[in-house]
């Protein structure tokens, strides 16, 4: 009798080294192999899973050489002995690991589309006033609730309105939206439809960074599956939903500049107002979610949106998916209710630090948010708590850097990113991002002076309160908390080389 | 209209889809060119220039500067709104790059992972800087700011292949598959 | 509404920015990139402000206004970001001279130094490729406002910002793509927009970076095209080193083209005339001022008293001013006693003079150009505005980029033509079976305005009738236009809710060209486009004053005020204020002075500021006609065609150098002033009528041009309230002004028409004066390209020959291939009356069988291929379809000196 075997086909199980024990594997007429999205315990991957008598069995870090092994069902451990599975309130990543992506009839039979065939019995205020009650924010990381930017586009007269799928993902150490993409792109594409019938839109972009190759790659194969279906329409008519490719610019994450990029332009930011749910795409109304957002309202007209607000904290509803990586035992996908403290997530799920490894920093939100030291892990992960500290969520990326990091070097990265990446649209940023990395150059190579730190707070300063868009806004954030907790190691630097010269 | 169905979907329909009466004594370059411009029917919408761009150096590998004047043409915009779209995205390139291409992730979650280090053996390796191409034209090294990978980094990318958990010794054998080969990647 | 800025309260429109509510109230707020002609963009982010109620700074550049509103622009806090923002603007800059805007701020807020290390710099990149202005990278802070200034204003889209970040900077063309900037191969039309949008200096004028910034401005109205933008001049040490289109300036909103802009060197041009000189066998011997004067003045009073006034006559300048028109006109009808006077107005708009007359009563663009804004679809017949009117040209293009419809009929590719809805590409000469089938499908399809026609029009049935004989599929036959886009321009044009027609000398410069214009007006009139705003009959006058010239009654058919000659009332008024009586007679015009002069009674002739020899058609017999009359005048600036012809020459005062005033297009008649002294002692045209008419026992003792226009509004009701006082103090004024508390008309014919009710004229197809034939097998048409005027004399004496140095023959590719022509070769056109020698180039603008050409370089010699042939009832020539053939010629074969200078750059 043959043996079906489960192999996740995410980029990540991929390098590290699914498609080896696939290929490997194919040769034998005995083993079916069924290539699904992944459960998101990075650590684990390449996981191999076979059915066994209460759930999965998993057989974690495979070899090619593990064949016999799982053949004779030795040695796969059940998914109630991975806490870092079963410590998490899966919602809307309930279903991964189990399912193949592109399998709409298993999409289907796991209540996927029940979302979206509640939303379609509602009305367009119906839709919204459900959104209303769910308490959710845009989880892209500038947090605004979602129902309040539907509604604005809802209102606004327009002879055709956008939906867009903001599948740019920029923050480093984020890959959730990755994650839906190419493991249940169904649910984006549900969330979408939702989104379009309450504001009355005709067609959609799901705009996908070129580095997601395979996500980009599912999104289509999945929107041709749902065409042939006839499954994308609303009322009757029909949905046109196309993938569009970016180039490489992480500001083109930011809305506005997506928008530019989506027209074929340069990525650059805009002034706002207008916003886009008034002026958007070709100055049409038009609703920009991150991909996450969209996948969470795919939940919340399942599961109805009482249940969404019964989760997380005051401002602050339902879960968050945190994306844990850097020198930690356990990287992967972690999704909770919001609330839980920083510490407790990267020692609970995380596993504690990677063997020989101290905990030194933790970088939150991506490269626009903060850097903390061990001695402030208690934050709570919620929109609020970190808003009082100055920090952002953001994406909810979660990197942990060890006690070997040089943190003049790492500043120094921070600021060259912003500076590579700035959209050159506004001088603070445009300017100021040259000059501070210039400063942390000099820094780093042993030249700074005292004064150079001080007119990196300075500029600091002027590049948040003056710039366009949160890119260069934020983009001092990890450099000047930086100074902050590692000022000694800025103050060493300057000390210790300038005897040099 | 979709990317995909905008895009020739094999050189086969490609060459279907040329307009007849195309002129034969055309090089190959200048053919792609000539094949994916007549592929932009897009009359009712705005000229894209980022799509065209983008399926052009699909076809070709790179954006030559001489199909300029035709892109121009055919979308109905200046030589200089091109150039604006064409400097400002670093994924697009009007000069042809190494064989292979190799990134390296520069991302945060990378660098936690010591990815700087795994840069400074590979530019010592190949004794060319982010950005440069060996001399024997094989191999291209640049950055990129986290694919995504980040749980299994520190993250490599060669050609279209992600590798993750990446070592030194790993990179090195890569970069011999690489140097040894003499073919490019798929087109 | 109302908001509070720094504790002042300003008034504040809803849709206004804080930033621009400020400058309305008199509050400066620091910035850079912010401009009232541009759309909100947030680069420098100086403007920054704190609002009440919300978090942070914001930019009060791209912040909109709400009602109660509580900012602050001035505080510690905003003052030391500013400072740290303008410190990183220096920090990049290579040129401590990276002038204007910035370095005012700069100093403003003390920022003397810069913290910074040195570190990467702007890269050194300079374009010099532009003959007008240059970039300089080094003096640029990037902040888009030229890139957005040819977007918005010009729509050419020359030039883009390029890379990103800290590299970011706007390049022309292709440069961007090779580390340079390249404006020469760009799609810019040297408008200037970006120039005067640059802060910083980076973009720059030629003349002010080589004899810097002028020291005092002088507003004045530009002396070439109908559009009359207004500039200010800016003047250093007694030279004009710059000229800037005025940002209040009504008809141009503060832009304007290449030619007003950059073409004006002229006026310092080496061989401009300075002296007045005598014809003395093969030379010419000069003259003081006293010693022409009375030579002038000697040789009329004798040609008069020999032949009597009918033998003498002038053509007067639609170059100059009103003032100076009207002198001349007095001067003919006072002194000499003959209506004898005509003006260039005849070969232009003569025909929209009498087709206009005769249906509504009056003869000027019913609208205004702000109806531009107003208008829910645009018809342009016949002109070019891109190159002709190129502000209005813009202004076309940036309503269509606002979704206004626009259709074009032109049998040639324009611009307008390829961005147009719809093309109607018609046979040259068929615009009356265009106009009546576009009718024919208006009738047919039950879309006439029956309530404006019941209450406002008369007619209407002998115009149904004509109509009915051009069903659309007949019209296609005559026009070779597609009956599908006839009934769909008939019926966009009848229901668009507001349609605004445009024309021009496609228009009038026909056989039939006054039954043009009437089949125009009745389109108009059928479907209540006029008297309405964003509607109207509005012809694209050509020169700077030829609507003013005529207005003041250089025309040999009617007084001042389009008044007839022999109106009693006129009479006795005239007699009064002039004490002469005024000849009721009806004069010659321009053709029949041609005719008097060959037959030799005309004796004396007076021509100012035309070139009549390279520009009226026939030039054989214009040739002939002059050098008939015993005594000709000439009065230019250079040393033209005619001039040289002249027994006389008389050097002129440039617009630069004399008070007055221009009428445009949309009827405004605008101040010019003086900002600078006429060379050695030149006297402008004003005083050089004066002085002879005092001369020939009739003194005229004006001291200043105001004393002139009171005159005319003394003798003009149409001009009553018209005064110096009242233009310096307005925007110009719009004529009718009835009196001096009127307002002047923005919209003519709102209640009622000149005549009461307005005429439906029924007119019917007939073909051109000549067709193609065996001999003459190809069309010819004859216009304007945009960097040169008319008769070149001035533009080709400035920097804009660096541009276009000589006419071409535009030609299908298919017949340059049937004729085995390679591009650029230089060809014969033969046609019946004469020939020409061009350069024929591959255009696509132009049909098979239709050839096109420009007419501004004497040596191409264009205008001896034309006929006489002209609308029967305004004479005004057929310029537009002349039956031409085309041969080949060696260049090196052929013996013939023009060939061996012919031509540097051949450009469309
Ligand atoms: N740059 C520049 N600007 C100028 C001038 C200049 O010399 N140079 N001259 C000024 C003067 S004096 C004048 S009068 C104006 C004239 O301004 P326009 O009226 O724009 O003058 P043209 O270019 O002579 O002709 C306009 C159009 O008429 C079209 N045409 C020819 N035959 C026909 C026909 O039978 N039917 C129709 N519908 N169209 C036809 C031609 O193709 C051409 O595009 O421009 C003024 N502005
Ligand atoms: N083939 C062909 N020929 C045409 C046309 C066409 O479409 N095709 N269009 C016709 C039309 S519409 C026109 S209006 C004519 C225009 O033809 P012209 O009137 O002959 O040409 P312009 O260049 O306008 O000006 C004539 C002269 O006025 C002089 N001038 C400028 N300013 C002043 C001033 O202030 N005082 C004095 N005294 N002189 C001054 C200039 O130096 C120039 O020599 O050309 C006509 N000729
Ligand atoms: C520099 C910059 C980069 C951004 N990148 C992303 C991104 O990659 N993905 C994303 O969803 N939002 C990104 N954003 C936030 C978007 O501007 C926008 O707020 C978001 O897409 C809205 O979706 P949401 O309401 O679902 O969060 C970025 C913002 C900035 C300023
Ligand atoms: S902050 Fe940076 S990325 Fe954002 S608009 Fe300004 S220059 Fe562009
Ligand atoms: S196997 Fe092919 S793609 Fe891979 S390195 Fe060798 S030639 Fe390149
Ligand atoms: S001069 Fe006018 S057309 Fe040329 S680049 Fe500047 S704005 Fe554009
Ligand atoms: S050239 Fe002038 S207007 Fe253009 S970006 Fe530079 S400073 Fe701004
Ligand atoms: S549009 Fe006419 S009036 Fe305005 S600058 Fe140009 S030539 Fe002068
Ligand atoms: S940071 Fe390298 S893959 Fe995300
Ligand atoms: S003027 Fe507002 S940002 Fe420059
Ligand atoms: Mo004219």
């Amino acid at each position: 009798m043959a043996t079906r075997l489960y192999l996740s086909n995410d980029t990540s199980a991929r390098a590290a080294g699914a498609d080896q024990l696939a290929e490997a594997w194919s040769l034998d007429p005995e083993i079916q192999m069924t290539r699904t999205s992944s459960r998101g315990a990075l650590f684990l991957e390449p996981l191999v899973e076979r059915d066994g008598p209460n759930g999965r069995l998993l057989w974690p870090l495979a070899t090619p050489d593990d064949l016999a092994r799982i053949k004779a069902g030795l040695g796969g451990i059940e998914i109630s002995e991975v806490p870092f599975l079963t410590r998490q309130q899966r919602a809307v990543f309930a279903q991964f690991g189990m399912a193949e992506p592109l399998s709409l009839g298993n999409y289907r039979a796991t209540h996927g589309w029940r979302g979206i065939e509640r939303a379609a019995g509602l009305s367009p205020e119906g839709i919204i006033a459900e959104m209303k009650v769910s308490g959710l924010r845009g989880r892209g990381g500038a947090a605004f609730p979602v129902w309040q930017k539907w509604d604005i586009a809802r209102r606004t007269h327009a002879e055709c309105k956008y939906v867009v799928a903001n599948a740019d993902e920029g923050d480093a150490g984020t890959y959730c939206d990755r994650m839906i993409m190419e493991g249940e792109p169904f649910r984006l594409i549900a969330g979408m439809l939702i989104c379009a019938k309450a504001i009355g839109a005709d067609r959609g972009y799901i705009y996908c960074r070129w580095e997601y190759p395979a996500a980009a790659a599912t999104m289509q194969a999945a929107i041709d599956a749902c065409e042939r279906r006839g499954l994308l329409a609303l009322d009757g008519k029909p949905f046109q939903l196309e993938v569009f490719r970016g180039a490489g610019s992480y500001v083109c994450g930011e809305e506005t500049a997506l928008l530019s990029s989506l027209e074929g332009g340069r990525g650059m930011v805009k002034v706002r107002p207008p916003y886009p749910a008034v002026a958007g795409l070709y100055g049409k109304p038009t609703i920009v979610s991150n991909v996450l957002t969209f996948a969470t309202v795919t939940e919340i007209f399942s599961r109805g949106a009482a249940w969404h607000a019964s989760l997380g904290t005051a401002r602050s509803k339902g879960t968050v998916a945190l994306q844990l990586s850097g020198r930690i035992k356990q990287p992967g996908l972690v999704e909770i209710p919001f609330g839980a403290s920083l510490r407790e997530v990267i020692e609970q799920f995380g596993g504690g630090m990677a063997d020989g490894a101290q905990l030194k920093a933790v970088q939150v939100g991506g490269p626009l948010g903060s850097l903390f030291p061990a001695s402030q892990l208690d934050i709570k992960l919620c929109y609020d708590e970190f808003h009082e500290a100055g920090a952002v969520l953001g994406h909810g990326g979660i990197v942990v850097f060890d006690h070997e990091t040089d943190m003049v070097e790492l500043a120094r990265h921070y600021m060259t990113f912003t500076a590579d990446e700035s959209c050159g649209k506004c001088a603070p940023c445009r300017i100021g991002s040259m000059r501070g990395r210039e400063l942390l150059e000099r820094i780093d190579n042993g030249q700074g002076t005292a004064a150079d730190l001080a007119l990196i707070a300075d500029l600091g300063d002027t590049m948040k309160a003056t710039s366009l868009c949160a890119h260069g806004a934020r983009g001092p954030y990890p450099v000047l908390t930086a100074i902050e907790h590692f000022g000694d190691e800025f103050q060493q630097r300057l000390q210790a080389k300038s005897g040099h010269i | 209209m979709s990317d995909a169905r905008q895009r020739p979907s094999s050189q086969e329909t490609a060459r279907d889809s040329l307009p007849t009466g195309q002129r034969t004594d055309l090089t190959d370059q200048q053919q792609s060119v000539a094949r994916v411009i007549h592929s932009w029917h897009m009359p009712s919408d705005k000229p894209n220039i980022l799509k065209a761009l983008l399926s052009l150096q699909e076809q070709v590998g790179y954006v030559p500067l001489e199909s300029i004047p035709a892109i121009a043409e055919a979308l109905g915009v200046t030589e200089s709104d091109i150039a604006g779209v064409l400097t400002y995205y670093p994924d697009l390139h009007t000069h042809q790059r190494g064989r292979h291409l190799i990134r390296v992730c520069l991302g945060e979650a990378c660098v936690a992972n010591r990815a700087i280090r795994l840069l400074a053996e590979l530019t010592d390796e190949l004794r060319i800087g982010l950005g440069g191409t060996t001399i024997d034209g094989q191999i291209t090294l640049e950055r990129v700011y986290c694919l995504g990978n980040c749980g299994v980094g520190p993250t490599v990318m060669v050609d279209d292949m992600i590798y993750g958990r990446m070592t030194g010794a790993a990179l090195r054998s890569l970069l011999k598959r690489c140097q040894s080969c003499s073919q490019g990647p798929a087109n | 509404m109302q908001i509070t800025i720094n504790d002042r309260t300003v008034q504040a429109e809803s849709g206004d920015t804080i930033y621009v509510a400020a400058v309305r109230g008199g509050i400066h707020i620091p910035s850079l990139c912010a401009s009232r002609h541009l759309s909100p963009y947030g680069s420098c982010r100086l403007c920054l402000g704190e609002i009440a109620g919300l978090a942070g700074l914001h930019a009060t550049c791209s912040m909109p206004v709400r009602d109660g509103m509580v900012v602050r622009t001035e505080s510690e806090t905003l003052a030391r970001h500013r400072r740290n923002l303008l410190e990183l603007y220096l920090s990049e800059s290579l040129d401590p001279a990276s002038t204007q805007e910035l370095q005012k701020l700069a100093q403003a807020h003390r920022v003397t130094s810069v913290r910074y290390p040195a570190g990467a710099k702007r890269a050194p990149i300079r374009d010099e490729s532009n003959p007008f202005f240059m970039f300089d990278n080094a003096r640029c802070i990037s902040c888009a406002r030229c890139v957005r200034a040819c977007d918005e204003i010009q729509p050419a889209f020359a030039l883009s910002m390029v890379g990103s970040g800290f590299a970011m900077r706007p390049a022309w063309g292709r440069g961007g793509l090779s580390g340079s900037s390249d404006i020469a191969s760009s799609t810019c039309v040297s408008c200037g927009a970006c120039v005067k949008e640059c802060p910083t200096g980076a973009l720059a004028e030629k003349t002010v970076s080589s004899q810097g910034p002028p020291a005092t401005l002088v507003r004045t109205t530009c002396a070439y095209c109908g559009v009359g933008c207004a500039f200010d001049a800016g003047v250093r040490d007694g030279n004009v080193v710059q000229m800037v289109p005025a940002d209040d300036g009504p008809s141009n909103s503060g832009h304007a083209c290449l030619k007003g802009r950059f073409g004006w060197t002229y006026v310092n041009a080496p061989d401009r005339l300075r002296t007045p000189l005598l014809r003395s066998g093969g030379t010419w011997k000069p003259l003081s001022w006293a010693e022409a004067l009375d030579c002038i003045a000697g040789e009329l009073t004798r040609i008069t008293t020999q032949y009597g006034p009918d033998a003498l006559a002038t053509i007067s300048s639609s170059r100059g001013t009103n003032e100076e028109n009207y002198l001349f006109g007095k001067f003919m009808r006072c002194v000499i006693g003959t209506n004898h006077i005509d003006n260039c107005a005849r070969v232009c708009h003569s025909a929209t003079v009498s087709g206009m007359m005769e249906t509504l009563g009056a003869s000027a663009a019913t609208n205004s150009i702000k109806d531009f804004d107003l208008a829910k679809l645009i018809l342009v017949v016949g002109a070019n505005p891109t190159e002709s009117h190129p502000v209005l040209g813009a202004r076309i293009i940036q309503a269509h980029r606002r979704g206004i419809p626009l259709i074009v009929i032109d049998p040639r590719r324009t611009e307008l033509a390829r961005l147009a809805d719809l093309h109607l590409q018609l046979e040259p000469g068929t615009n009356v079976a265009l106009l009546n089938g576009m009718g024919h499908v208006i009738v047919e399809e039950g879309l006439i305005d029956r309530t404006f026609t019941s209450e406002r029009t008369q007619g209407l049935e002998e115009w149904v009738n004509a109509v009915a004989d051009y069903p659309p599929e007949k019209t296609e036959r005559i026009t070779g236009v597609p009956a599908r886009l006839i009934r769909e321009a008939g019926r966009r044009f009848a229901s668009s809710g507001a349609s605004l027609s445009v024309h021009g000398l496609g228009v009038t410069e026909h056989r039939w060209g006054s039954h043009g214009v009437m089949s125009l007006v009745n389109l108009a009139l059928a479907t209540g486009n006029i008297g309405k705003p964003g509607t109207g009959i509005n012809p694209l006058r050509g020169q700077n004053n030829v609507q003013g010239a005529s207005d003041v009654g250089c025309l040999p058919t009617y007084f001042a005020g389009y008044q007839p000659l022999d109106d009693p009332g006129l009479a006795t008024l005239h007699q009064r204020i002039t004490g002469r009586p005024l000849p009721a007679k009806r004069g010659m015009k321009t053709p029949d002075m041609w005719d008097a002069a060959i037959a030799g009674r005309l004796k004396a002739l007076w021509i100012i500021g035309y070139d009549v020899a390279q520009t009226d058609p026939n030039l054989k017999k214009v040739h002939q006609a002059l050098r008939n009359v015993e005594f000709l005048v000439v009065q230019d600036l250079f040393m033209s065609e005619t001039a040289k012809l002249a027994s006389l020459v008389l050097p002129a005062a440039s617009f630069l150098e004399k008070d007055g005033t221009f009428t445009n297009l949309e009827r405004r008649i605008q101040r010019i002033r003086k900002a600078v002294d006429p060379p050695d002692g030149i006297l402008p045209e004003w005083q050089v009528v004066c002085e002879v008419s005092a001369r020939m026992g009739y003194p005229m003792t004006y001291t200043h041009p105001s004393q002139i226009m009171d005159e005319i509004a003394k003798l003009t009701p149409m001009l009553a309230g018209v005064s110096y006082d009242r233009l310096d103090h307005h925007a110009g004024l719009q004529w009718p002004v009835l009196s001096p508390t009127h307002a002047g008309t923005e919209l003519m014919h709102q209640k009622e028409f000149p005549k009461g009710k307005a005429h439906f004229v029924a007119v019917d197809y007939l073909p051109p004066g000549e067709t193609a034939s065996q001999y003459y097998p190809f069309i010819l048409t004859t216009g304007r390209i945009l960097q040169h005027y008319n008769c070149g004399a001035q533009t080709r004496r400035t920097a804009l020959l660096n541009v276009v140095d000589a006419d071409v023959l535009e030609m299908h590719p298919a017949d340059m291939e049937h004729l085995g022509l390679d591009d650029g070769a230089i060809v014969r056109l033969v046609s019946a009356r004469g020939q020409a020698l061009l350069p024929a180039v591959k255009s696509e603008r132009v049909l098979p069988g239709h050839l096109f050409t420009s007419f501004h370089f004497p040596e191409s010699t264009v205008n001896q291929l034309l006929s006489s042939s002209a609308d029967e009832s305004s004479k005004c020539p057929e310029y537009k379809v002349s039956a031409v053939r085309v041969e080949p010629v060696d260049r090196d074969a052929a013996d013939h000196p023009e060939l061996r200078r012919i031509r540097r750059r051949l450009i469309l």
